[in-house]
């Protein structure tokens, strides 16, 4: 969205690249000073990177900061985590029943999101859960492999999207 | 008692591996070979972890995160290359 | 006692991880075509793997700041790489199964090398 600030997308890359530095070089048998010199560089790298790359993110604000986006978050990791492994309890089945259940078909989708990285988001959670992997995502529309193919194929897109699409556009509107 | 704990646990990575090394050695075509090949370094990455374990050693698992990017660009790189557009 | 509990939590983790590459290897090597059979690897590897780095992460817990980083990391390319690799076995050109009931692919990024309009 043009609408949105350059030092909002810069206050975005910047604080995550301190959350990514900080997680990469914790290591247990730390000493305090050790960390406070490693904090020190993060933050100066932080600015840095952020101060490199914001023109190329204009969609990152600091809007996806807030309590509510978060909370959003939150219950679409816990729904994935739940699909995903039910899908691995689906997987598991087909693999071991001795007939192989299939109807494999490649269907086509539409979705309403319109952020690129919600795209990317929504594509992972479709690939990894039941019995679908997206193949090519243009524009609007989503490739999907499926390998148990449903009856009717204008419920796919509900079928197949699940829960994942309301919880993300929560985050990404 | 440990010992035998993860001595079964490597044995089960140890007969995963070979079920995908069949495919490696039989697939028909290059995109059967390149899907066993990254479900071989997926369970590389599982066995330095547990092998980080055992050693007791935290380098490992940095050693784990930059296998895993590495074969995450080397697939990528494939599949360019097998789309004819590298 | 704590730490016995999340030890022992871990090794079931790392257990079930484990289960679940020999499935994924099963499932390679009995379906019929390059598509299923990434379906079948791709769920199931990556799904262990993550549950094998979270069950050594509760096994050493001040290792789990970095166990969850690989976790996200992997969440994020995994199946990035497999629709990478699907979308380029399509293109170049290995037929479906020929069980295979609908083929709606018509992206003008999708289209065989043989085919030129």
């Amino acid at each position: 969205m043009p609408s949105n600030s350059g030092a909002s997308s810069y206050a975005f890359v910047a604080v995550i690249s301190f959350i990514t530095w900080i997680a990469l070089i914790f290591s247990p048998g730390m000493s305090m000073v050790a960390f406070e010199q490693e904090v020190f560089v993060g933050l100066l790298v932080a600015l840095t990177v952020a101060a490199l790359t914001y023109k190329y993110l204009p969609n990152a604000s600091v809007k996806y900061f807030s309590p509510k986006r978060l909370g959003y978050l939150t219950v679409y990791v816990f729904v994935f985590i739940w699909e995903m492994i039910k899908a691995n309890v689906n997987m598991a089945i087909i693999v071991t029943s001795p007939k192989l259940p299939l109807k494999p078909g490649i269907v086509k989708i539409k979705t309403d999101l319109k952020d690129n990285f919600a795209k990317l988001l929504l594509g992972n959670s479709i690939t990894l859960t039941p019995g679908t992997m997206t193949m090519e995502v243009s524009d609007d529309t989503l490739y999907i492999h499926w390998v148990k193919i449903c009856d009717d194929i204008k419920e796919a897109g509900d079928i197949i999207k699940g829960a994942f699409e309301k919880w993300l556009k929560g985050v990404f509107s | 008692m440990n010992y035998y704990i993860f001595l079964a646990l490597i044995s089960l990575l140890a007969i995963g591996t070979f079920l995908f090394l069949y495919r490696l050695l039989k697939g028909p075509t290059a995109a059967d070979r390149m899907v066993a090949l990254d479900a071989i370094t997926n369970v590389t990455a599982g066995l330095l972890m547990i092998i980080a374990f055992i050693s007791q050693r935290f380098i490992y698992v940095d050693v784990t995160l930059v296998f895993s990017i590495l074969s995450f660009v080397g697939l990528i790189i494939v599949a360019r290359y097998l789309e004819g557009g590298l | 006692m704590i730490a016995l509990i999340l030890y022992y939590i871990g090794v079931a983790l790392c257990f079930i991880g484990a289960i679940f590459f020999i499935l994924g290897g099963i499932g390679l090597i009995r379906m019929p075509d390059v598509y299923n059979r990434m379906q079948a690897s791709t769920k199931t590897t990556t799904m262990g793997l993550m549950s094998i780095i979270l069950g050594v992460g509760l096994m050493e817990p001040y290792w789990i700041i970095k166990a969850i980083v690989i976790i996200i990391f992997i969440a994020l390319t995994a199946p990035v790489g497999a629709s990478a690799m699907a979308r380029a076995a399509y293109k170049s050109g290995i037929p479906l199964w020929e069980g295979t009931v609908l083929n709606e692919c018509d992206a003008p990024s999708c289209k065989k090398e043989g085919d030129k309009q």
